[in-house]
Parts: C-alpha cells; structure tokens; sequence
C-alpha cells in the first residue's frame, strides 16, 4: 500500500505542483495551508510523511519547527522541510524535531525523492 | 536620520553642558586648565581629571564624556602608547592631545590617527581652548552620527536582500516544478520540440537559482560584516553532518561520498562558518564530478592546524585557470552538463572566511585528475591541555 504524505504549503500553486510531483512519484497526498489545517488533517489521516514548507525570514527556522512539533504533536512521524533559507542545523538538532532533511526551495526533485524515501526508509523507487 | 525615528546617544550642542576628562599629571597645568574651562562658553562643564593612564582608562570605562584632554607624557605611559590607549577607551568622546612645545610632531600624528585637534602649551590665546574643545565635540559627534547612519543603511540592506532573496524562491519553485512536470510528462506526453523548449525553460530556471542562491553572499562579500564568534569546534562532527547533509544529493548524481570517520583534534574556529565552507566546497566538487566519480571529505592534523580536504574526481581546473578560482566573481567555463553558475563569488567568501578564523584556503587540480580543495583551522591546543585531569 502506498504511503501518504501531508503538505504543509502556504502557497496554493506551489502546494499543487508538489502533490503533482509526489503523486508521480506513487505517494497519495494530503494537503494543507497552514499549521492549523495540518493538524486537523493529521489527525484524521495519520500520514506517514509530512513535507513541510517553513520558508520564512530570520532565524535559522529552528523556531518555526519549534512551534509545528508542538502544534502538531507528531512525534514519530517524519518530517522533511523545505526551507528559503539554507540550513547550517545540526544532525542532534534534527532528529530532535524528526526533520529527515532539509531541502532548499525550489527542490530539486530527484533530491525531493530521494528525501522523501530516505525518511520513509524506502529502497529507492526506479 | 532626518526624520529623527532612531533615538542615539543624546547629543549636547550646549557647551557648557559637556561633560570633559582631563588627563594630565602636571598639577599646575591642570589647575590652568581648569582655570581656562571655567570661563567662556564651557563655563559649566562638567570637569573630572585623571593624573594618570589607568585613572583615566578607568574613568573612561564607567562613563561617557563628550571630550578628553590628554598630556601624553604621564607617569605610567608615554607617547603614542598614551594616544592609542586613550583613544581605544575614549568611545565617541572626542580625543584632544596637549603638548608642549618640543612635540608638536608627536601631536600631529595624534590627529592623523584619531585625535580631534591638539593644543600647544603655554602657546595658547584665550578663547583657543574654548574653541578646539566646542569644534573638536561637534566634529567627533558627526563622524558618530555617520557611522550610525552607514550602519543602518547597510542593515537596511542586509534585510532587503534576504527579503527579496526569500520571496524570489517561491515563484521560482512553482515555475520549476511546473516546468519540470511537463517535461516529465504528468499532463501527456511532449513530442521532441516541445521537450527542448522546456529544456531551455528548465535550464533558465536553474540559472534564476544559482543567482538568488548568490545574492546574499554578493551583500556580504567584500564586507568584513560577517562575525566570526571563535570556539572550540569539534570537526569530526562537521565532517560527519556534511556527509549526511549532501548523502541524498550524491546518490541521486551517482557519486560515491565518503568521509575521514575517526576521531580528530578539536580546532579553535566558527562552527557556522566551518558548515558553510564545507557546503560550498562539497556542492562544487558534486557539481564537477561526473557519474561514477568520487568525493572525500577529510581531515589530518598539521603543525597547530588541522588540514581539511575536499577531494574529488571530476573534470579538474586547467593550470591557467586554477590561480584565478579564489577570484571574485571568477565562474569556471561554461558547459553544457553544468547548469547552475550562480554569480561566481562561493571560493571568494570562502577564502575571506578560512583567513579571518587564521587559515589558508588552498586548490590543487589538473584537468582530468580532480581537484583538491584544502583549508587549515588553527588547533586547540591550549583547550586541550586545559581539559586535562
């Protein structure tokens, strides 16, 4: 069965474009606009994956996760952030938020795959 | 500035409201001073005195004084030695030298260097002090209020650039992600023409990358703006999170990346800056290494440093070429399997940051063989021998 993956991606183009790419890559997709939405969704569907958009200003967005971990509450499940800024975080720090990776916008879509598998623990499709 | 919104230091035009230090050890020449202040436009002024250096540094530390007068003959300095001591602890006070008369050069490199004006003893006609003090504080406040302004102006523009850079992404990865679902065939199949069109979209879009990757290195190059903050860093870790940062990139490309895994000597540098030349040093070398290449992060301790390398197999800078990599924005030649040329500047602000952490960033390459890219980091020695039993 395939896995789901939760987008959590403020801008509805870019959020579109994503749940293209991913449904081509054999992922079924949930999608939401902001922290709030993900919440509500998450807890319907349990999605195995959450590909988060945290493409804010400032900061080293460690805040930002901060702020998702706590709202949504999803220990265990993955997460892989997509991010305006390039990230100089520390592994100890990532696996603290169950970040998998951190891919800078716009992602390169064969490392958005790769990501995405890795974090599943999924031997690389084609 | 103009419109008055930031709120600096007070400044005092009035000057008999200034608060002064007079530095001098001669009493009787202090008492004249004193003397000469109390009248006129300083009449009011606030007046404290130091006899000598240290008193006075002290003075200088707990307070903030509009103006110093100093001798710089005093008990426990002399010279020029007085002049930078003072004018290192003196803040946006303005520096007046007095001299006697045998050293009026002394007292003219003073001005060269910092001092506002100097004043010849027992040469001086009433009213001359008065004046170079008023002149010397309104001049000092300017070059204040010119700093603080070009410090603002350049934060203004730090925060600009990151904005625009920041905004710029999101369109930019709808446009890629929209274009790459095209030529992937998601909405039907493209014939032949289509497909190349889109490629020439594609690559364009890839260029548009590279260049706001760059932009906000372009702020910063150049500039010594961006602070080092020293510690003890430890580089088997870095080496360990650039590996694991850049896994996923390499194996998508083909590439084998490996590591230096053992343990290694702690080094006195700053660790973002550490990942930053790293990054930039592995995403080059992942860049110019072609399928079934190799790259290698590794370390080896040198006499008080420790030698990382950035190794790999790729196609290798051509000995013309290889003197001219550290340049600003130097961009190797353009090649059809290399889509992304950014703006040049990576191996510049590379370089910069290595050299103010006290290293020396290095490339050997030849075409065909590989390029190895090489920095040292002083060792930590002494944190070392302070973590002993």
């Amino acid at each position: 069965m395939s896995k789901t993956v939760l987008i959590v991606e403020d801008d509805n183009e870019l959020r579109r474009g994503l749940g293209l790419r991913l449904r081509s890559f054999g992922y079924q997709v949930a999608e939401a606009a902001d922290g709030y939405g993900a919440v509500s969704v998450a807890r319907q569907l349990q999605p195995d994956l959450v590909l988060l958009d945290i493409g804010l200003p400032g900061g080293d967005g460690i805040t930002v996760l901060d702020r998702y971990s706590q709202l949504m509450q999803l220990a265990g499940i993955p997460v892989v952030v997509l991010s305006g800024r390039y990230p100089f975080v520390t592994e100890p720090l990532l696996r603290k938020y169950g970040v998998s990776a951190f891919l800078r916008k716009p992602a390169d879509n064969d490392e958005l795959r790769a990501a995405l598998a890795a974090a599943l623990e999924l031997p690389e499709a084609g | 500035m103009a419109d008055g919104a930031t709120v600096r230091a007070p400044r005092v035009d009035d000057a008999s409201r200034f608060r002064l230090l007079i530095v001098e050890d001669s009493p009787s020449d202090a008492m004249l001073l004193r003397a000469e202040l109390e009248e006129g436009p300083l009449a009011g002024a606030a007046l404290e005195h130091a006899s000598t250096l240290d008193a006075a540094l002290t003075r200088l530390a707990a307070g903030r004084y509009d103006a110093v007068l100093t001798d710089l003959g005093l008990p426990d300095s002399d010279g020029f030695a007085t002049f930078d001591a003072i004018v290192a602890a003196a803040g946006d006070a303005a520096v007046v030298v007095l001299t006697g008369r045998d050293d009026e050069e002394l007292a003219d490199e003073a001005v060269v260097h910092g001092a506002q004006d100097y004043l010849v003893k027992g040469h001086r006609r009433p009213g001359d002090l008065a004046r170079a003090v008023r002149y010397s504080v309104r001049r000092q406040q300017l070059l204040t209020e010119l700093r603080l302004a070009r410090d603002d102006q350049l934060a203004e523009k730090d925060n600009f650039l990151s904005h625009v850079s920041h905004e710029l992404r999101c369109p930019l990865a709808v446009v890629h992600q929209f274009a790459s679902l095209l030529g992937d065939g998601i909405a039907g199949e493209l014939n032949a023409e289509q497909l190349d069109l889109l490629s020439v979209l594609i690559r364009n879009v890839d260029q548009l990358k590279a260049m706001i990757d760059d932009l906000l290195l372009a702020n910063r190059a150049g500039r010594d703006t961006v602070a080092i903050d020293p510690d003890v860093v430890d580089a088997a870790q870095l080496l360990a999170d650039t590996a694991a940062a850049f896994g996923p990139t390499a194996a998508e490309r083909g590439v084998r990346l490996d590591h230096d895994a053992g343990p290694l000597p702690l080094v006195i540098a700053d660790s973002k800056r550490v990942r930053e030349i790293l990054t930039n040093l592995v995403e080059n070398a992942l860049k110019f290494t072609p399928r079934a290449g190799r790259v290698t992060i590794a370390a080896a301790a040198e006499e008080g440093f420790l030698r990382f390398e950035v190794r790999d197999t790729g196609c290798g800078i051509d000995a013309e070429a290889l003197p001219r990599v550290f340049e600003r924005f130097y961009q190797a030649e353009q090649s059809d399997s290399i889509s992304r040329n950014g703006l040049g500047l990576g191996l510049f602000v590379c370089r910069d940051l290595v050299r103010r952490q006290g290293g020396e960033l290095t490339a050997t390459s030849a075409v065909g063989a590989g390029t190895t890219m090489s920095f040292t980091l002083p060792l930590a020695v002494e944190a070392l021998t302070r973590v002993g039993p």
